[in-house]
């Protein structure tokens, strides 16, 4: 119920243009109406061959509802249309900027593409709300309101009917059907997934099951799931027409229950017959506002179900961030000091009180097996993790105390797969200084070695690069990242296996570039590859969250341990895939 | 995003949508039940309208009483249940027909997946497959059981119903006549327009919903660059230019709404004028005039229902684009001949000048290559990527066949044998190793289903996996797969051991991970793998010296041709390209 208020209240911003829309819609529904009594009074006048002047007010009101629904029904698609694109522009912005103050652990999971890209068509979902939930139903009510308040003119009794049946018609028939249909969306939604799942795997794991003589079992599994689905359809359809059949035999009722109820009215003098097809056409006309409030509760369960995911998301009291906002905003710079760090999630200890510094000006890298931690370290430093115990420090401040913003200013961060917006190369490049000139660009394209890639493209700076940067490859993709980081102008870089996804050659040469962009900077590099690592000026081997070696290179080769045995391994493979 | 709008798509569409409609004969009865539906049901709206227009013609200009009008009350109050009960019967016909079209595609695209095999899965991405079959054949749901049947409907309701005016009353009949068929007309003139427009808009609103995704998606470089309030911002600014464009563009698409409206609205008006005054003339009957009127709304009603579903029949056919691209892919082709039984183990694998190419491509992947894989010794693959180490293997389990040579087993064409059989007789070892979504336990199993506890757990232990599994936290029965627990890659490289271990296959055939795991998973899977070699025929993509040096032989590739064979010592010797390879490798001086 608080969901439905919260969504409510996003309409409240608009409440002219939906007082609007809604009346434009009553509109249409009561002009109906009023064409079919009016063409009922009609007939019914001329039937007692009054002179045809007395007819004309009454064939101008013909004429003028029927016009005027047609054009009340266009006003009202094309106003409900721009308040849905007014919404929904609303929704997004305010679920972005809740977003931002999320912590990030929440949103990094391996599931999390699948996750966003499923609270996306949430937020999609609920534009919904407005054109299918709330419109309709606040129609019906109109409408019903004025039916009942036009009948009670002629008749309390028809009045009353009329009203029970067009309220059980718009409430009780889906309430009925809902509540009739209520396990089969479940099993639906469970089935597809199921579906889903296997056809997943199917594909995945297909050179498993032709090896293993799987594929024919799991067809035959695939195909009990589409006739289950087939068999839950037909079901679910023996319902849908049950409402059909319902909310049609609802009116019908209606037009029965008026007929029965003004035939003595006439026989008794009490009504003029002259009214009685009015009447009965009025009621017919009345009940198109209730015929399609099922799919209103439809609409009602799916908004509200995903309004409540999305709010159980941003659900304030989990968040942790928004801490240190008014803390200094001076420049971030110097030693950085990680002190009996403990950090872990879903009761998984990742780094157990980690301890180390990283001088000011020196490169350090920490190296280790995948999953034992060290991408945690960077994620720590930016914030976007909270330690569990202990404290880090730059030049000797705590984190804590330190805005995120100016934080994210003072260190430029290269990740292991690049992400870039589907926008055009400059706009990809600006938001790492806004307003950047041209000639910076060129500048840092040029100090990337990018230069030749930029000449290629059509339109220069302003070439879109495709959806997610698709047009690109991996090692472009990794000199962006580059630009950017140059462009930003800091200090402290830290860097998160910039090169696990490129091959040899490439790699030479973006760590190359890297190398001499990074000469005076402090450099926390993280990778589990082992190349130029007499490139260092310490190196640390992380393993199950704890540091197993430190040294420089030099010094690690001359010991046993897990960085001997590593370096020896590397030198086993061969470069041939890239060579 | 989609592309703009043009002469070649709505070629694509109209095309998509001839073969959804023929597609959908494949349950024609079912259609013909549904067009007979609406004949009878046209038939009961005309009782119906005839009922109530003699009652109430009673009553007014009669004068009657209940009593004295029952008989035409009890047909009024019959038609109308009549008529409620046949709309439960067009909407179950109606998802009868869609849910067996809907289960006769998904069939045919499952058992086209898996006849397209490997080769061609490894193309594609799974999760949109999965979205295609699931929901994007969820969406043809409104085609076949709304649009279809409003279709059927607006064809057969309308021309009963004029028919019968035309008949009862011929002046009211011919405004129908004449009214009707212009709605179809105008629809079609405005609609060609509007389709344009709406297909834009649509595609308007999923570029706007893919931005939004994309600025989340990207949240993390936002945050690093300080830059979510300006994205925040620009999500307002893009969402509220595209508004107020497609508000410019849905005043002309709606305006086939507004045609519809006025026709059906002011045809009816001219109908109840029209009666209304010659009714005062008194050359028509009030019962009758009532009659025509009360039938004009449902001759339209048809109309107006089937433009409301026009959205469901332009979705479906968008969705079906896709659907019978993936049925269009040209299979493999499948051999006529009856399969020969596999010989006895063991296997040497000879290749006699084969040469490869994948479907929908020319570029030969394979040329001429002859070599062979000797019975129970190591054989190494070498060779830059893209030279076609991974092909031979492919060709060896049959998902792709060779374009022109041969592949013999012991004397006899590989692609004679029995492909079920000779699958039997293939472990592989992969870089990717798949999990299904079961446990440990049954991950191992699928290799031997008749295999004992006790030996699933020995295959475990000599794959070296036995220790990690038993700590995990239940063990054997810990679920793997996606969404359950984590395995490292050299933990699933163990698992995949263990299957090839438990298969007992003679052949073996692996594809080497090609940059280092940690040094103590490595120890442990040449541990396990030189106690699977043992005996076995095996060929390996090798991405290590050390593969390479303790190979009985090795084959260098060289784009697509075999370039050399021999061990490590002839090759050195003999072959430039194996010289460079092993060069390149900074640990290694010859």
């Amino acid at each position: 119920m608080t969901t439905l208020l919260q969504l409510t209240g996003f309409l409240n911003a608009y409440r002219w243009r939906v007082l609007a829309a809604i009346l434009l819609g009553a509109g249409t529904v009561l002009a109906g109406v009023g064409l079919l009594a009016s063409s009922g009074y009609l007939i019914s006048a001329a039937a007692l061959q009054p002179p045809i002047l007395d007819l004309m007010v009454i064939i101008v009101s013909v004429r003028f509802f029927g016009i005027s629904r047609a054009v009340l029904r266009y006003s009202e698609r094309l106003l409900s249309h721009d308040i849905t694109f007014r919404l929904l522009m609303n929704m997004r912005s305010w679920f972005f900027g809740k977003l931002v103050r999320q912590p990030a652990q929440k949103l990094t999971g391996y599931q999390s593409a699948e996750l966003l890209s499923s609270i996306t068509s949430d937020v999609d979902e609920l534009q919904n709300f407005y054109v299918r939930v709330v419109a309709p139903v606040v129609v019906a009510i109109v409408v019903i309101g004025a039916t009942t308040f036009f009948l009670y003119h002629f008749n309390p009794w028809a009045a009353l009917a009329a009203f029970l049946l067009l309220t059980l018609n718009g409430a009780g028939v889906p309430l009925l059907t809902h509540r009739l249909a209520k396990g089969y969306g479940k099993k639906q939604v469970e089935l597809r997934g199921k579906l889903y799942h296997r056809i997943v795997e199917g594909v995945q794991g297909i050179e498993e099951s032709r090896l293993f003589g799987l594929q024919q079992s799991q067809l035959e599994e695939r195909q009990k799931l589409h006739e289950q689905l087939a068999e839950l359809d037909r079901k679910q359809s023996r319902i849908t027409g049950l409402q059909d059949t319902l909310a049609n035999g609802m009116q019908y009722a209606a037009v029965f229950v008026a007929l029965l109820v003004t035939v003595p009215l006439v026989i008794s003098g009490d009504l003029s017959g002259v009214m009685v097809a009015m009447i009965l056409l009025a009621v017919m006309g009345s009940f198109e506002a209730t015929q399609n409030l099922g799919t209103a509760f439809q609409y009602l369960e799916s908004t509200e179900k995903a309004a409540d995911k999305l709010l159980d998301l941003i659900n304030p009291k989990q968040s942790e961030e928004a801490s240190a906002e008014e803390g200094d905003q001076k420049l971030v710079g110097g030693d950085i000091e990680y002190s009996g760090v403990t950090f872990g999630y879903d009761h998984r200890t990742i780094l157990r009180d980690f301890s180390l510094v990283i001088p000011e000006g020196l490169h350090t890298a920490v190296v280790g097996p995948t999953g034992s931690g060290k991408s945690t370290l960077l994620n720590l430093l930016m914030k976007f993790y909270q330690p569990t115990s202990g404290a880090i420090r730059i030049g000797g401040r705590e984190l804590t105390g330190i805005p995120e913003e100016a934080l994210r200013q003072a260190i430029s961060v290269v990740d292991q797969q690049t992400y870039l917006f589907t926008d055009t190369l400059r706009n990809n490049l600006t938001i790492a200084r806004p307003g950047a000139t041209d000639d910076e660009l060129r500048d840092a394209l040029k100090m990337a070695e990018m230069e030749k890639f930029v000449q290629n493209l059509p339109n220069g700076l302003d070439t879109p690069i495709g959806e997610h940067g698709k047009s690109m490859s991996g090692g472009e993709r990794q000199r962006l990242a580059l630009a950017r980081a140059i462009l930003k102008n800091t200090s402290i870089w830290a860097l998160d296996e910039p090169t696990a996804n490129l091959d040899t050659l490439t790699e030479q040469a973006l760590l190359q570039t890297i190398r001499r962009l990074t000469r005076s900077k402090t450099v926390l590099w993280i990778t589990h590859r082992l190349v130029d690592m007499d490139q260092f000026d310490n190196i640390i081997v992380l393993k199950e969250g704890k540091p197993i070696q430190s040294g420089t290179h030099e010094e690690l080769i001359s010991q046993k341990g897990w960085y001997r045995d590593m370096l020896g391994l590397q030198l086993d493979y061969l470069e041939a895939g890239s060579g | 995003m989609r592309p703009e709008f043009s002469k070649e798509r709505q070629a694509e569409y109209n095309l998509n949508h001839r073969r959804l409609f023929r597609y959908g004969l494949r349950v024609k009865p079912v259609w013909i039940a549904i067009g007979l539906l609406s004949l009878i049901t046209a038939a009961a709206i005309v009782v119906m309208m005839y009922g109530l227009s003699t009652v109430v013609d009673a009553v007014f200009m009669g004068d009657k009483a209940i009593p004295d009008i029952m008989p035409v009350l009890l047909i009024l109050a019959g038609a109308m249940m009549f008529r409620g009960v046949l709309f439960w019967f067009s909407e179950v016909l109606a998802q009868k027909a869609a849910s067996a079209l809907k289960e006769r595609l998904r069939n045919d695209l499952s058992e086209k997946i898996s006849k397209l095999g490997p080769a061609w899965a490894g193309r594609q991405q799974s999760g949109e497959l999965a979205a295609t079959a699931v929901e994007g054949v969820e969406k043809l749901d409104d085609y076949y059981a709304r649009f279809l049947p409003a279709g059927i409907h607006m064809m057969i309701v309308p021309v009963i119903i004029a028919l019968f005016v035309l008949y009862i009353d011929w002046l009211s009949g011919l405004i129908l006549v004449i009214t009707g068929p212009l709605i179809p007309v105008f629809m079609t003139l405005i609609g060609m327009k509007a389709q344009e427009q709406t297909q834009k808009q649509w595609s308007v609103l999923s570029r706007l919903s893919s931005h939004f995704l994309d600025s989340v998606q990207g949240l993390r470089t936002l945050k690093l660059f300080n830059q979510t309030e300006t994205k925040q911002h620009e999500i307002e600014t893009i969402s509220d230019r595209f508004r107020s464009t497609t508000m410019g563009v849905l005043k002309i698409a709606f305006l086939s709404g507004l045609v519809l409206e006025l026709f059906a609205s002011i045809a009816t008006a001219l109908v109840a004028v029209e009666i209304g005054i010659r009714l005062v003339e008194g050359f028509i009957g009030f019962q009758l005039g009532l009659f025509v009127l009360l039938l004009a709304p449902e001759y339209y009603l048809p109309f107006r229902m089937f433009g409301a579903q026009h959205h469901a029949g332009m979705e479906g056919t968008e969705a079906a684009g896709r659907i019978f691209e993936i049925l269009d892919t040209p299979e493999p082709e499948e051999r006529q001949e009856p399969a020969i039984s596999v010989p006895n183990a063991p296997f040497a694998i000879h290749f006699q000048g084969v040469s490869a190419v994948y479907p929908n491509s020319t570029k030969p992947v394979l040329q001429d290559c002859t070599f062979t894989v000797e019975e129970g010794r190591t054989t190494a693959l070498v060779g830059r990527s893209g030279s076609g180490k991974t092909t031979l293997l492919r060709l060896i389990t049959r998902e792709l066949t060779p374009q022109h040579g041969q592949i013999i087993i012991n004397g006899m064409p590989l692609d004679l044998l029995d492909e079920g059989q000779w699958l039997q007789q293939i472990a592989a070892v992969n870089q990717q190793v798949w999990l299904f979504d079961d446990t440990i336990y049954g991950n191992l199993k699928i290799a031997r289903p008749d295999a004992p506890y006790e030996d699933i757990v020995a295959a475990a232990k000599q794959a070296e996996a036995h220790e990690f599994i038993s700590a995990l936290p239940q063990g054997y029965q810990t679920r793997a797969g996606e969404g359950a627990v984590r395995l490292s890659g050299g933990e699933r490289q163990r698992l995949s051991i263990a299957r090839a271990f438990l298969k007992d296959a003679p052949i073996i055939i692996l594809d080497e991970p090609s940059s280092a795991l940690d040094p103590e998973s490595e120890h442990k899977i040449s541990l396990a793998l030189q106690r699977l070699f043992k005996n076995r025929t095996v060929l390996i993509i090798a991405h290590r010296l050390s593969t390479v040096y303790n190979a009985d032989r090795i084959v260098v590739l060289e784009e697509g041709k075999v370039s050399g064979t021999g061990t490590h010592r002839q090759l050195v010797q003999s072959n430039n390209m194996y010289r460079q390879l092993i060069q390149a490798n900074p640990g290694v001086q010859l």
